[in-house]
């Protein structure tokens, strides 16, 4: 059966940022073997974490978290342990880079209901859900642009959850076939992302830094 | 934005995006290595990754409130029919008419003479049984299955859908009669599908034997066939998009919508209308039946291109 990548759960706000991670039953290491392999990387992963635009100290900060991380989350064996670790830092940076834009637009003030600190809250009011239907459409509206296929294999992997091997076999296609399509896609919803930043109607505006 | 230096960038970082969903250990070190070739990399991989996570949250907002926030989307809880609880008011009506013979879960009834004694499922329920023998047989919405308590390997398919996974036994193979047909498997798990203009018959594992009279078809696994009143028609499929819905997923590749159609209306309970012209419109592709009414409506719609839209009675398609 076609399996939906198995999505790690952890920090609820950084779940959407999860990507799926390979867990098996007949591989170890169980903990012991995940925490032992997070010191003899230390070093590795610090890079990592500096590479991802952390100070020396927040990468210290980080790797320590994630050591604590590994006793109160990891339930079950590891297939790919390595990139477990990895991944589990980089959702970690990613929460980071949430958590700094949000304090950042609070300070601003930007727009009073942001005040908030709970993204249901922010979600649900009633400007942001406007402007946030207004950036749907306007990213409905660039797939509706894309050649069929691509917006279809975009929707396959984004809303319905497919993996590239499964849509891949879907289609009769190769796996390099579909990343392309993926690609041209990402494309287009990174530009539309720009746009709607530039004019800073962005219903998730943030300052990544990035302005191209 | 000319700057052919950062489209290439750009691309570097989504195809890094791309692959570090299933990443391995390695992909990742060599990522860090890209990282740290110029310090815009990681920028432009953040601005990647948050663009995509925003595409999630906009995926999720609803657009009303209506309908309350239930964490019970698991769809293996549709085959004790909790679901009602959690049905909309158009819904409620939809199934109405059905819900007159059933009285919580599915409808059983003895025959006490024979042993024998039938199972159906309302529009919308879902049902898994185990029989004495070890099969085990998962029952689609609408769907009408007559058993033998004194010998469980006779079943009978009188309408709807189900998905057999047979315990074989040689000297007592495993025999479902649907219609004056017999379908005898040689070990396996195959998903039958019956209705009012057609028998369909889908091999995920195995092999079974389709029994036409003096006319006997083999089908292995991944073969179909389907039976339009003389009209046999062959064909293949993935075999892991057999019998998908007993895991709350639809797959397809180039079926008419009203096959697609039919089949929702099945395992939802829902009654949906198709607008002209779109019966014979094709699609491929794969529909997700877990979470309430309106979430699948809505990913259905998506995935169609086309407006899928709530009536007083179900769902209306059209251009």
């Amino acid at each position: 059966m076609i399996k939906t990548p198995l999505r790690l759960v952890g920090d609820a706000s950084t779940r959407h940022v999860l990507n799926g991670m390979p867990i098996d039953e007949d591989t170890s290491p169980p903990d012991a073997g995940l925490k032992q392999l997070c010191l003899a990387k230390q070093d590795d992963l610090k890079r990592f974490l500096l590479a991802r635009g952390a100070s020396a100290a927040d990468a210290e900060d980080l790797l320590q978290d994630l050591y604590i991380r590994i006793d109160t989350t990891v339930t079950g064996p590891i297939k790919a342990p390595k990139a477990y670790l990895y991944q589990m830092l980089n959702n970690m940076m990613h929460t980071r880079y949430r958590t700094e834009t949000r304090r950042q637009r609070r300070d601003a003030d930007w727009i009073k209901a942001r005040h908030e600190d709970s993204e249901i809250e922010e979600r649900n009011h009633p400007e942001n859900v406007l402007s946030a239907r207004d950036e749907l459409m306007r990213v409905e509206q660039c797939l509706h642009d894309l050649p069929e296929r691509t917006s279809f294999i975009f929707r396959q992997y984004r809303i319905e959850g497919s993996s590239q091997k499964d849509i891949a076999q879907l289609l009769g296609v190769s796996l390099s076939a579909v990343e392309k399509h993926l690609q041209r896609a990402y494309k287009a919803v990174l530009d539309i992302r720009r746009h709607l930043d530039a004019e800073g109607m962005s219903a998730s505006h943030r300052d990544g830094g990035w302005n191209g | 934005m000319a700057d052919p230096r950062e489209d290439r960038m750009k691309e570097e970082a989504i195809a890094w995006h791309l692959r570090l969903v299933q990443g391995s250990g390695d992909d990742w070190e060599r990522f860090v290595d890209w990282l740290e070739i110029d310090p815009r990399h990681n920028d432009i991989y953040q601005a990647v990754a948050e663009a995509d996570a925003d595409l999630d949250g906009l995926a999720d907002l609803l657009p009303t409130s209506a309908l309350p926030v239930l964490e019970n989307t698991d769809h293996g809880a549709m085959e004790y029919g909790h679901q009602r609880s959690r049905i909309g008011k158009w819904r409620a009506r939809a199934i109405a008419a059905s819900v007159v013979l059933a009285v919580g879960g599915a409808w059983i009834s003895y025959n006490h003479v024979d042993g024998r004694y039938s199972v159906t499922t309302r529009p919308g329920e879902m049902r898994k049984l185990a029989l004495t023998d070890g099969t085990r047989i998962a029952l689609n919405g609408s769907t009408e299955l007559v058993l033998d308590r004194d010998d469980p390997r006779q079943v009978e398919l009188k309408s709807g859908e189900a998905l057999f996974t047979v315990r074989h036994d040689k000297a007592r193979p495993f025999t479902l009669t649907v219609g004056e047909n017999q379908i005898v498997d040689v070990g396996t798990v195959f998903n039958v599908l019956k209705n009012n203009r057609a028998l369909r018959v889908e091999v995920a594992e195995g092999a079974v034997r389709y029994v036409d009279g003096p006319v006997s078809h083999r089908l292995n696994a991944g073969d179909t066939l389907s039976i339009y009143g003389n009209e046999v028609i062959e064909g293949h499929l993935p075999d892991t998009a057999i019998g998908s819905w007993a895991e709350g997923k639809l797959v397809y590749r180039d079926r008419p919508l009203i096959e697609v159609v039919g089949d929702i209306s099945r395992a939802k309970g829902v009654a949906i209308e198709l607008g002209p012209d779109l019966s014979l419109h094709k699609f491929t592709g794969v529909i997700q039946l877990t979470g309430d009414d309106e979430t699948v409506r809505r990913r259905f719609e998506q995935l169609l291109g086309l407006r899928v839209t709530g009536t007083s009675d179900g769902w209306s398609i059209s251009q």
